[in-house]
């Protein structure tokens, strides 16, 4: 999952480049706002973590430009603006949540699962598939009633998976869900990713579809 | 408006009195004279042809009025002449005018001789406060219907008058720290209309730096949860860290956002020092040459850390009227600036030129310079330069201004160094 953080403190971007991604989202930071305009429409992010108070142009004219131009991006508005003014308008302009300076880590990311699962259509805090269960929260994966100990960037995977059922993901989207700006990837990265997690819960768990990419394979009768 | 009524009412009082005594006393006067005149004429013309007198007739015992008087001749102790024998007025002697009592009455009487002769003319008191009442009453009268016509004119032209104060200061009870809206300006007599003008002034001046300083708490606020923030995702960053040097890090960055916390406070705190109307201590004569040097002193370190060379150009002493701590403050905040702005091995320049009647501090650099869209802003308070790497508060030029302001010192900006860069040109009054 690719998060796009718009921040123009440097101390507070880095501090949650740093704290997501330990918690395994692929993390991109910029500091004004048109550098963020611009990142919006190279590339599909996940989320968005919008400051309001920033150079170039304010956080609120980014997400109104963004909803006029039907990007439906989920946008979390994290301002140190506490004015029932600024959260109305914020959440009015197209915002999908509004939290305040200074925040816990923790809330954020609990925040994050929050607007995934809406924007993912359901209200189950864990993710069954098949035999397998995935809960965001706890970073644990159940396979067959068993724990089941998993990377930070193999749980991340796993989890684009099994976000919408029957979902093809290429090799493409994949890297661009898993790595941010500036991280080293190496050209079979992905693959590792899979063998790791085939390793772990069985070959048939991810399928491979020439050409295209991998799904999960969901139906029942294959894994029994 | 009810002491007007009562000053009304009491002078009306005294008035009425003393236009009573006045009247009394020269109605008295001029009886009194006219009863000498009487007896004197009589002296000359009767008594000097030695006429035979006629008696005065009939039983009439009272005089007709204030105009009539009584007259007696008496030649020795003998009545030859009354002119109302009815009225039995004994034998009074010589004397001038005086008060007597006959029958149970006052009597005004006057005495002439004249050898063996004796005039009496008299008048009987109450007779002649008749008609002091009588012209009393006449002036009184009218007076007394004026009285409470004036009084109800002046009632309602004083309250017409001092209506639109009454609407006034009601209106002012109703402005507060919050709503300090001008007063209506029309329909304000004349005599008011300064003063209301003066009010709003003073309202709008009043509102303006309400306004400055809320707007300055709201900021200030804004800004001090950055730091917090910062501060608490390292926290959070530190506590879920695995390894050693995660942990360091986060440390290191922890430590970084507690000073930067401290030093926005210590810069808040300053400008508050610095305010305008925060008590300072009273300007002294101070060589800012000295001041410079100390100052120097502070940053050789930080310029060593970067490879900057610091350039003092040689000055002779120049002496203006100041503050000699907030000086040190605002020449600190500019030289950190320039050396925090500028390139590694960069150069910042200090120099003082005394001219007649002024004093020129300009502190150089051949930094990257600001950019001209920015200058009018970099004075505002948090205002910091878009791109900016290095953490700062936006807090440090907004002092110096502050101080600048203060000594009545105009500050200008420049081209720096080499031809690039920038120069902040403070000129003092000597």
């Amino acid at each position: 999952m690719r998060i796009l953080v718009v921040e123009d403190d440097t101390m507070i971007g880095e501090g949650l480049q740093k704290g997501l991604k330990q918690s395994g989202y692929a993390v991109d930071w910029v500091q004004d706002g048109r550098s963020a305009a611009l990142a919006i429409v190279s590339q599909p992010y996940d989320l968005m973590i919008l400051d309001l108070g920033l150079p170039e142009q304010s956080g609120m004219s980014v997400l109104q430009d963004m909803r006029k131009s039907h990007n439906d991006t989920p946008v979390l508005i994290l301002t140190a603006r506490d004015g029932i003014h600024d959260k109305v308008s914020g959440l009015d302009s197209g915002a999908d949540d509004y939290m305040l300076k200074p925040f816990a880590l923790e809330e954020l990311e609990a925040r994050i699962r929050m607007i995934t699962r809406r924007k993912a259509g359901h209200a189950q805090p864990v993710l069954k598939r098949g035999a397998i269960s995935l809960n965001p929260a706890t970073h644990e994966v159940f396979f067959k009633n068993a724990k089941i100990a998993l990377s930070g960037r193999e749980f991340s995977l796993l989890h684009d998976l099994m976000k919408r059922p029957g979902a093809v993901l290429s090799k493409d989207q994949l890297e661009e869900s898993l790595y941010g700006w500036n991280e080293e990837i190496s050209s079979n990265a992905i693959e590792v990713h899979i063998h790791q997690i085939r390793k772990k819960m069985g070959n048939d768990v991810i399928k491979n579809i020439r050409n295209v990419g991998y799904t999960l394979q969901t139906a029942e009768k294959d894994t029994k | 408006m009810l002491s007007i009524l009562a000053i009304i009412c009491l002078s009306t009082v005294i008035m009425v009195a003393i236009t009573y005594y006045e009247l009394k006393e020269e109605l008295d006067e001029l009886f009194d004279e006219n009863m000498v005149q009487v007896a004197q004429a009589i002296a000359v013309h009767e008594l000097a042809q030695k006429t035979q007198i006629p008696q005065g007739q009939g039983t009439r015992n009272k005089l007709k009025g204030e105009e009539e008087f009584l007259i007696q001749i008496w030649d020795k102790d003998t009545l030859t002449y009354s002119s109302l024998p009815a009225l039995a007025l004994p034998y009074q002697g010589e004397g001038g005018v005086r008060t007597i009592i006959h029958d149970h009455q006052e009597w005004r009487y006057y005495g002439l001789s004249q050898g063996d002769w004796l005039i009496q003319v008299s008048q009987p008191l109450p007779e002649r406060h008749s008609v002091i009442w009588e012209i009393y009453s006449e002036i009184l009268i009218p007076m007394l219907v004026q009285f409470p016509i004036l009084l109800g004119v002046i009632w309602f032209f004083v309250g017409y008058g001092f209506r639109p104060l009454g609407q006034i200061s009601s209106s002012i009870e109703k402005r507060s720290s919050v709503f300090l809206d001008k007063l209506p300006e029309d329909n304000v007599p004349q005599e008011v209309s300064a003063m209301v003008g003066a009010l709003n002034d003073l309202f709008e001046r009043l509102d303006k730096a309400l306004k400055t300083q809320r707007r300055f708490t709201a900021d200030a606020a804004h800004e001090l949860r950055t730091p917090l923030t910062a501060v608490m995702l390292q926290l959070d960053i530190l506590r879920r860290a695995k390894s050693e040097e995660e942990k360091q890090e986060a440390v290191k960055e922890l430590y970084k956002g507690v000073e930067r916390s401290t030093h926005l406070v210590q810069q808040l705190l300053e400008l508050a020092r610095q305010e305008p109307d925060a008590t300072g201590l009273p300007f002294e004569r101070c060589d800012l040459q000295d001041v410079l040097e100390d100052v120097l002193e502070h940053y050789k370190l930080l310029a060593r850390d970067k490879h900057i060379t610091l350039k003092t150009s040689n000055s002779k002493r120049a002496h203006i009227q100041g503050d000699k701590n907030a000086l040190s403050i605002m020449i600190g905040n500019l030289l950190n600036n320039a050396i925090l702005y500028t390139q590694n091995g960069g150069m910042v320049s200090l120099s003082i030129t005394a001219a007649p009647g002024r004093v020129m501090l300009s502190v150089s650099d051949n930094g990257p310079g600001i950019p001209e869209e920015e200058i009018p802003r970099i004075f505002d308070r948090f205002y910091r330069v878009v791109g900016t790497k290095t953490t700062g508060s936006g807090l440090g030029l907004s002092i110096v201004k502050t101080i600048a302001e203060h000594h009545n010192a105009a500050i200008t900006l420049e081209q720096g160094l080499e031809g690039r860069g920038t120069t902040f040109k403070l000129v003092f009054p000597a």
